[in-house]
């Protein structure tokens, strides 16, 4: 799949307005998707995966797509709560396995694991997984930096040939993103790259989000002419400052 | 809990085979049976609740009635508690924002005065904006209430820049425990053990392994700015 397009979205929830005529395309790459609670990045997601109802068309590759053929891995907490049964017999991948540090559970009923580990067995299964699109509403939150940086790593690799679509709150996962689009009161209030995006500190912090570190240093610098872009790797920046 | 110093904002930081999960609820008074206040210690942890009163003061008053604690004095010091305005009380508390939830729900278990308040997970609940106003709140309490603050979150480069101190947890063992800096001078320790760092950290541990520079632990940016400055 090459292209997910939202077109004329309207949809209300409890009488009230979440989307009224809204427009978006998602293409190949990794999409973050931020906001504040309330701002519809959730339920655009329950939109696009089609646990909610809406008015207008969502075409898949321009092409209208019935809801049981949606060609997509949804990876939400309602997901999570389905899955039941030993690890060995949900994950049969031993390099995920490995790379997730997952050996020791294998045995292990997925329900009697932590959330943060249920969690971590479903992003195994979003790694093994040949769906060509993926959505991720909210989940990275539950995962400790390292794995999420060792997930993160492996789904920028699949983003090459896939849709994926993340929320998240924290702008520290966004550093991989090609591309980020923030929400409120669901209008799109900023859609970037992920250079240009970051140029909006004051539309950012006005949001209430804290810019990642290496971006919120990278742009103090820059203000002082003591580098010429923002950076989202912080070794280049040290390598680059003490050139 | 002998390891967490008294009156201070802890993060703890552990490894996957550290259990530190706790049953979730969604109804307050079932949540508060099941984790309060016995030992002093309340556990707000991955809740999300839903009050179905007609307005806060029925929250409170119901929770009053229940807990057989008297008098509009208790009303006071929730509301108190909560920073939310007195105005609060007569609105519909299942149209309040969820930090305006999160703080009516952390005043009325605080109104039992447990000495300790460990919190969990509030990342995957709050916003940042909602998030910060409970840590303004939470701050505010350690400060004019003498309460000790345990955070359990994932988010570490955010709790790190508002904690006072640090327990890290290895294999269900505390390894190191105390104020930040510790991070910084068990750097190798964390590595090894696979433990997660906060980003500050990390940055300032490069540029003191490739530079000259002489950079002091910091977990605030403009500080970190600082420091580059005064060495390049």
């Amino acid at each position: 799949m090459r292209s997910i397009s939202l077109k004329n979205i309207s949809f209300e929830y409890d009488d009230k307005v979440v989307f009224n005529d809204f427009n978006i395309k998602f293409t190949k790459g990794i999409t973050f998707l931020i906001g504040n609670n309330g701002s519809g990045k959730s339920t655009l997601i329950k939109i696009v995966t089609g646990k909610f109802p809406f008015l207008g068309d969502i075409l898949f590759d321009d092409k209208a797509v019935r809801k049981d053929k949606l060609d997509m891995f949804v990876l939400d907490l309602d997901y999570v709560k389905t899955l039941k049964g030993k690890i060995k017999d949900l994950l049969n991948n031993e390099e995920i396995v490995k790379i997730l540090g997952l050996d020791s559970y294998l045995e292990s009923d997925i329900r009697s694991l932590s959330i943060s580990l249920q969690v971590k067995v479903s992003f195994g299964l979003l790694l093994n997984s040949d769906k060509s699109s993926i959505f991720v509403d909210d989940m990275l939150c539950w995962l400790n930096k390292i794995d999420k940086e060792i997930i993160l790593k492996k789904i920028k690799t699949l983003s090459k040939r896939k849709i994926v679509v993340m929320v998240t709150n924290n702008l520290e996962d966004t550093l991989i993103a090609n591309r980020v689009i923030l929400l409120n009161d669901g209008k799109v209030i900023l859609d970037d790259d992920l250079d240009n995006f970051y140029e909006n500190e004051k539309i950012l912090n006005d949001n209430g989000f804290n810019l990642p570190f290496i971006v919120d240093l990278s742009l103090k610098l820059k203000l002082y002419n003591s580098v010429d872009k923002i950076y989202f790797n912080q070794r280049k920046l040290v390598d680059d400052l003490w050139k | 809990m002998d390891k967490i110093v008294q009156d201070k904002i802890t993060m703890i930081i552990s490894d996957y085979n550290t259990n530190l999960e706790f049953s979730d609820s969604h109804n307050i008074y079932e949540f508060i049976e099941k984790k309060v206040v016995k030992k002093n210690i309340v556990v707000i942890d991955n809740i999300k609740i839903d009050f179905y009163e007609l307005s806060v003061l029925d929250v409170i008053n119901k929770f009053l009635t229940k807990y057989n604690v008297r008098g509009k004095k208790f009303v006071d010091k929730v509301l108190k508690l909560s920073t939310l305005p007195v105005d609060y009380l007569n609105k519909d508390p299942f149209l309040l924002k969820e930090s305006e939830k999160f703080k009516l729900l952390l005043a009325l278990v605080l109104a039992l005065n447990p000495k300790v308040i460990i919190i969990k997970n509030i990342s995957c609940f709050l916003d940042n904006k909602s998030r910060d106003e409970v840590m303004f709140t939470l701050k505010k309490l350690k400060r004019e209430y003498d309460k000790t603050i345990v955070i359990v979150d994932n988010d570490i480069d955010y709790f790190y820049t508002v904690s006072d101190n640090v327990l890290v947890i290895d294999n269900s063992e505390v390894i190191i425990s105390g104020k930040k800096n510790l991070l910084f001078d068990n750097y190798s320790l964390l590595k090894r053990k696979k433990i997660p760092i906060p980003v500050h950290i990390e940055f300032i541990k490069y540029v003191k392994d490739n530079t000259d520079a002489d950079m002091l632990i910091r977990d605030d940016v403009k500080d970190i700015m600082k420091d580059i400055y005064r060495s390049l």
